[in-house]
C-alpha cells in the first residue's frame, strides 16, 4: 500500500473524556476518504488533530513518512493540508476575492520590504495571485460574487467559498468538514460533481459528512467512528453491511 | 521594617483583590475586560467624599448609599455600553472600546464635578492601633483586611453555592447552552456587572479612608494594578484574583521601600509582563483552546 | 425618506467619483496642502496644521495595529515619546544631525516595540491593550524619575530645531513642509502595506485569527512585524516632533493621550486610511475652534467612543475601500460593454 497520510494509534483525551481512542487511518494519494459517525464520535477532533489545533495525547500522523504532529497549524498548512470549517469561518470584512487571495499569502515570496515599497517583484506576484484566485473562483462557480462580502452569499456558496480558500493555499490534501451541511438537494448534487472534479484534478480529499447519500456516492473509502473508536473501515459497500455500523446508527436513532 | 511592609502590603493587597474579583467575574461571563472597573472604584470613593464632606452625611448612611448607587452604575454601564453590542454579536474589541469610553466618561464627569486636585478623605475607620515590636498595625488596617476577607468569602459562597452563582458558572462555560437550559443570560450578566461595581466601590472607599486622600489618578492606576493582579492569579479565577491581589500589594509595598518609591507604580506592570512571559494563563488559569 | 435616499445616492456618487479619480484628486489635494503655508502668515494656523499632520501620522500608525490587526493599543504615544526623547537626546548629547536623530528615534522605538511584541503578541485579544497601557505608564514613570537622562519633570528644553544641509529651519513654514513630506511617505508606505499580502494576512487575523492560522499564516510573526512597524513610525515622527516644538515633557506622553488617538481613528474609521485623515483632522481642529468646551473634551470623547461603537462601529468612513469600489465599477462597465457588444 502506497499510503500518503498514515495515522497510527491516535488518542486524544480532554481531562477525563476520551475523544479519540487508538484510531488508525490511511489515506492514499488521489482518494476521497469519508469519515462518518454519529454526533460526538470524534470526527472534527480528528480533523483538529491533523491540522494541528490539538496536540494528540498519543499516536502519530505521518505525511510521506514524515511526522507532522507537533508542528504548528500554519506549518501543517504549508505542507499541503487545508481545511474547511463545520461552522463557516470566512473573513467577514474582506471581499470574496480577498478571502481566496488570503489563502495564497502563506506561499508569498515577497518580503516585508517588497510589501512596504511595492516593488515590481511584489506587483508581479500579486498579479499572478489574482489570476489564480479568479481561476479558482471560476472552478467553484463563484466568479460573479468576487467583489461581494462573503456574508451576503447564500449558505451553500459560502461553503464553496471555504473550499475555494482552502484550494488557494496550494494544498494537495483537502479536509472538508461537513461540506454539504445545510445545503438543499440541488446544491448537494452540484457539490458532489465539484468534489469529484477536484479529485480528478489531483486533490486528495478527506471529508466528514452526515448526508449518507452524498458520502456513499462520492467516497472511495470510509472510516466510521463511534464514541472515539474506529469501528469500521472499508468501501461504501462494505461499510453499509457492517453490523457494528448499523448498530451504531440504529442506536443513535433510538436515543433520539 | 520588613514586617511593617508585609502588613501594609496585605492591607492594600486585599483591597486590590476585591477589584480584581470584579474583573474576574465579568471576564468569566463575558470574556471581556471591563475598562470601566477602575472608574467605578474611583466613583465610589468620590461619592462618599461628596456625601460626607459636602453634605455632611455620616459614614453609616453614606457607605450603603454609595454601594447601592454604584450597583446601579454597574447596571447602567452594561445597559448603555454593552447590551446593544451583545445583541449584534459585535467584535470583542468594540465592547472593549465601549467600556473604555464609559470609564473615560465617568472619570471626567467626576473631574468636572469635584475638581482635579487631591481631596482629603474622611477617616471614619479610625480604631487606634496595635504595636508589636517595631511593627505598627492600625485598626484601619485590621478592619480593611477583615472586611475584604469577609467579602471574598461572601462572593465565593454566592458563586459556588447559590443558584444565581451556578447560573454564572454555567454562562461562563457556554453561553449558548446556558440559554437553552433556561438561564436568563442577560440577567446573569447584569448582576455580574452590578456585583463587580459594588465590590469596586467598597474597595475605593476602604482605600480612600486608609490613605485619607483621593485623587483623580486613582482610577487608572488601580484599574491597571488590579488587572495585573487578576492576570497573575489567572483571569476568570476567584482564588486567583485574591492571591494575585495580595501578591501585587506585597510586591509593591516591599519593592517601594527596598528599590525606589518613585517606581512604586511600575512594579505591578513589571509583574504583569513577567507573568505574560512565564505563564500567561496565570497561577490558577486554564489554557483555553478555541473550538473549531 | 425621499431626501435620505437622495442623500445616500449623492454620497455613493461622490464616493464613486473619488474612487475613479484617485490620482488626480490626490495631486490636487497635495498641491493645496503644499501651497497652504505660503497663503497664510498666521503662526497659530501653521502650528495647528503641523500638529494635525503629525497626528495623522500617529493615527495611521495606530490604525495599522487597531484597525487592520484588530487589537487595541495604547502604546502609540509611548513610542512617540520614546522617539521624542531619543531624538532630542541624540541631537543634544551625541550631536547627531536632524535626519539621523529621527532615524535614531525610529530605531529606538522599534526596539521597544520588539520588546513589547515578543511576549504579548503570542497571546490573543485584550492582553495587548493592558500591556501597552502599563507600558505607557512605565515609560512615563521612567521619564519622570531618570533625572540624569531625561531631567525628570522639568522636561527637556531648548532642543535644536531641524537642520537640513546646515540650515536651521526655525520657520513654521519649513517645519510644516517637513511634516507634510513625512506624512506623504508614511501614507504611501502604509497604503502599500495594507494592500499587499501582508495586509491581507493582517485583515484575516483581525476577522478570525484561528482560521487565519489554519490557512497557513504565521500569525504571531505577522502581528509582531506589524506592531514594530507601527512603533517605528511613531518613533520617527516623535523625533521630528521634539525638534519642532523644541520642548518635551513626560506629561505629553501618557496613555490618556494615547486614548485620544484611539478616539480619532474610531471616529474616522477603523481600517481606513481616508478615515484616519478625516478623524484626525476633525478631532485636532475642532477642539481648537471650541475652546469653551475644552473642559468637556474628554467627557465628550468618552461618550463618543460608546456612541460610535454602538451605532457606527466602522466610524465615519469605516470599511470604505476605494480600491474595491474602483474594481467593482470597472467590472460593471466591462459587463455592460460586453452585453452591449452582444446586442449588436
Amino acid at each position: 500500500m502506497n499510503a500518503n497520510l498514515v495515522v497510527t494509534g491516535l488518542t486524544q483525551k480532554f481531562g477525563g473524556l476520551t475523544a479519540l481512542n487508538d484510531v488508525n487511518m490511511e489515506v492514499r494519494f488521489g482518494e476521497i476518504v469519508g469519515v462518518i459517525g454519529p454526533n460526538g464520535a470524534g470526527k472534527t477532533t480528528l480533523f483538529n488533530i491533523i491540522t494541528g489545533v490539538y496536540q494528540p495525547t498519543a499516536g502519530t500522523i505521518m505525511l510521506n513518512e514524515k511526522k507532522i504532529n507537533g508542528l504548528k497549524k500554519y506549518e501543517i498548512t504549508r505542507l499541503g493540508f487545508a481545511r474547511t470549517f463545520q461552522n463557516i469561518r470566512l473573513f467577514k470584512q474582506m471581499s470574496v476575492l480577498d478571502n481566496v487571495m488570503m489563502g495564497m499569502c502563506c506561499r508569498s515570496k515577497a518580503s516585508i520590504f517588497d510589501n512596504l515599497f511595492n516593488t515590481p517583484k511584489k506587483r508581479r506576484e500579486e498579479k499572478l495571485q489574482e489570476q489564480k484566485a479568479l481561476e479558482i473562483l471560476e472552478t467553484m462557480g463563484l466568479l460573479d460574487y468576487k467583489y461581494d462580502s462573503p456574508a451576503s452569499l447564500p449558505y451553500g456558496e459560502q461553503r464553496r467559498l471555504e473550499i475555494a480558500r482552502a484550494m488557494a493555499t496550494d494544498a494537495t490534501i483537502l479536509l472538508l468538514d461537513e461540506p454539504a451541511a445545510g445545503m438543499n438537494e440541488q446544491e448537494t448534487a452540484d457539490l458532489l460533481i465539484t468534489v469529484s472534479k477536484l479529485r480528478d484534478s489531483g486533490y486528495t480529499i478527506i471529508l466528514i459528512e452526515h448526508d449518507m447519500k452524498f458520502v456513499m456516492n462520492v467516497c472511495d473509502r470510509l472510516y466510521v467512528l463511534n464514541h472515539g473508536e474506529l469501528i469500521c473501515a472499508g468501501t461504501p459497500g462494505e461499510v453499509k453491511t457492517n453490523p457494528d455500523v448499523i448498530n451504531a446508527y440504529l442506536g443513535k436513532e433510538e436515543e433520539e | 521594617m520588613f514586617l511593617q511592609q508585609i502588613v501594609n502590603g496585605l492591607t492594600i493587597g486585599s483591597t486590590y483583590a476585591l477589584v480584581a474579583i470584579g474583573y474576574s467575574l465579568v471576564f468569566g461571563v463575558l470574556r471581556l475586560i471591563n475598562f470601566a472597573n477602575g472608574a467605578e472604584y474611583m466613583l465610589g470613593a468620590y461619592f462618599i467624599y461628596v456625601l460626607m464632606m459636602r453634605f455632611g452625611a455620616s459614614a453609616p448612611l453614606a457607605v450603603p448609599l454609595a454601594v447601592i448607587t454604584l450597583g446601579a452604575v454597574g447596571y447602567v454601564v452594561d445597559f448603555v455600553g454593552l447590551r446593544r453590542l451583545r445583541k449584534k454579536n459585535a467584535p470583542r474589541m468594540s465592547a472593549l472600546i465601549s467600556t473604555l469610553g464609559v470609564g473615560t466618561f465617568i472619570e471626567n464627569a467626576i473631574q468636572i464635578w469635584v475638581g482635579t486636585e487631591t481631596k482629603a478623605f474622611p477617616n471614619f475607620l479610625n480604631f487606634g492601633k496595635i504595636t508589636i515590636g517595631k511593627t505598627i498595625i492600625s485598626g484601619t488596617q485590621i478592619f480593611i483586611f477583615i472586611t475584604c476577607i469577609l467579602l471574598m468569602l461572601a462572593v465565593s459562597f454566592v458563586v459556588y453555592k447559590t443558584k444565581i452563582g451556578k447560573s454564572m458558572l454555567a454562562v461562563s462555560q457556554d453561553q449558548m447552552c446556558a440559554k437553552l437550559m433556561g438561564i436568563d443570560v442577560s440577567l446573569v450578566i447584569t448582576l455580574t456587572f452590578v456585583a463587580a461595581a459594588m465590590l469596586a466601590c467598597i474597595s475605593g472607599v476602604l482605600v480612600g479612608s486608609y490613605y485619607q486622600n483621593i485623587d483623580t489618578n486613582m482610577s487608572f492606576i488601580v484599574g491597571m494594578k488590579t488587572f495585573a493582579a487578576a492576570v497573575l492569579g489567572g483571569v476568570g479565577s476567584l482564588p486567583g484574583a485574591v492571591l494575585g491581589g495580595l501578591i501585587v500589594g506585597l510586591a509593591e509595598s516591599i519593592g517601594a521601600s527596598y528599590i525606589s518609591a518613585g517606581y512604586r507604580d511600575a512594579i505591578a506592570f513589571a509583574i504583569l509582563i513577567i507573568v505574560l512571559l512565564v505563564k500567561p494563563s496565570g497561577i490558577f488559569g486554564k489554557n483555553n483552546v478555541d473550538k473549531m | 425618506m425621499k431626501s435620505i435616499n437622495f442623500l445616500k445616492k449623492a454620497w455613493t456618487g461622490v464616493i464613486e467619483f473619488i474612487a475613479m479619480h484617485q490620482i488626480p484628486i490626490m495631486i490636487i489635494l497635495i498641491i493645496i496642502v503644499t501651497a497652504f503655508p505660503f497663503l497664510t502668515t498666521n503662526k497659530y494656523f501653521l502650528r495647528i496644521s503641523t500638529l494635525c499632520l503629525i497626528n495623522i501620522v500617529l493615527g495611521l500608525a495606530l490604525n495599522l495595529v487597531q484597525g487592520y490587526m484588530g487589537q487595541m493599543s495604547f502604546a502609540t504615544v509611548a513610542f512617540f515619546g520614546i522617539g521624542a526623547y531619543a531624538g532630542a537626546l541624540s541631537v543634544m548629547r551625541l550631536g547627531l544631525p536632524s535626519l539621523a536623530a529621527m532615524v535614531f528615534g525610529m530605531v529606538t522605538a522599534a526596539g521597544f516595540g520588539f520588546l513589547i511584541a515578543l511576549p504579548t503578541l503570542k497571546l490573543k485579544g485584550y492582553y495587548l491593550s493592558i500591556v501597552t497601557m502599563g507600558f505607557c505608564e512605565i515609560i512615563r514613570i521612567v521619564e519622570m524619575n531618570w533625572q540624569e537622562l531625561t531631567r525628570g519633570s522639568l522636561g527637556i528644553m531648548n532642543i535644536p530645531s531641524v537642520t537640513i544641509f546646515g540650515n536651521k529651519l526655525k520657520s513654521g513654514r519649513a517645519n510644516y513642509i517637513i511634516a507634510l513630506i513625512i506624512l506623504v511617505i508614511v501614507t504611501i508606505l502604509i497604503k502599500n502595506l495594507v494592500n499587499s499580502n501582508f495586509g491581507l494576512s493582517l485583515k484575516s487575523i483581525r476577522d478570525d485569527d484561528s482560521a487565519a492560522e489554519t490557512m497557513g499564516i504565521n500569525i504571531v510573526h505577522i502581528k509582531r512585524v506589524n506592531f514594530i512597524i507601527s512603533a517605528a513610525i511613531c518613533g520617527f515622527v516623535g523625533a521630528f516632533y521634539a525638534q519642532y516644538v523644541t520642548f518635551i515633557h513626560p506629561s505629553s506622553f501618557t496613555s490618556a493621550v494615547s486614548q485620544e488617538y484611539i478616539v480619532m481613528i474610531i471616529f474616522g474609521g477603523l481600517g481606513s486610511i481616508p478615515g484616519t485623515f478625516l478623524g484626525c483632522i476633525i478631532l485636532t481642529v475642532l477642539p481648537e475652534l471650541m475652546r469653551g468646551l475644552l473642559q468637556y473634551r474628554l467627557l465628550i470623547y468618552g461618550a463618543l467612543m460608546v456612541i460610535m461603537m454602538n451605532f457606527m462601529p466602522g466610524g465615519l468612513l469605516g470599511n470604505l475601500d476605494l480600491k474595491l469600489i474602483r474594481k467593482k465599477i470597472l467590472d460593471r462597465r466591462k459587463k455592460t460593454e460586453r452585453k452591449g457588444g452582444g446586442g449588436e
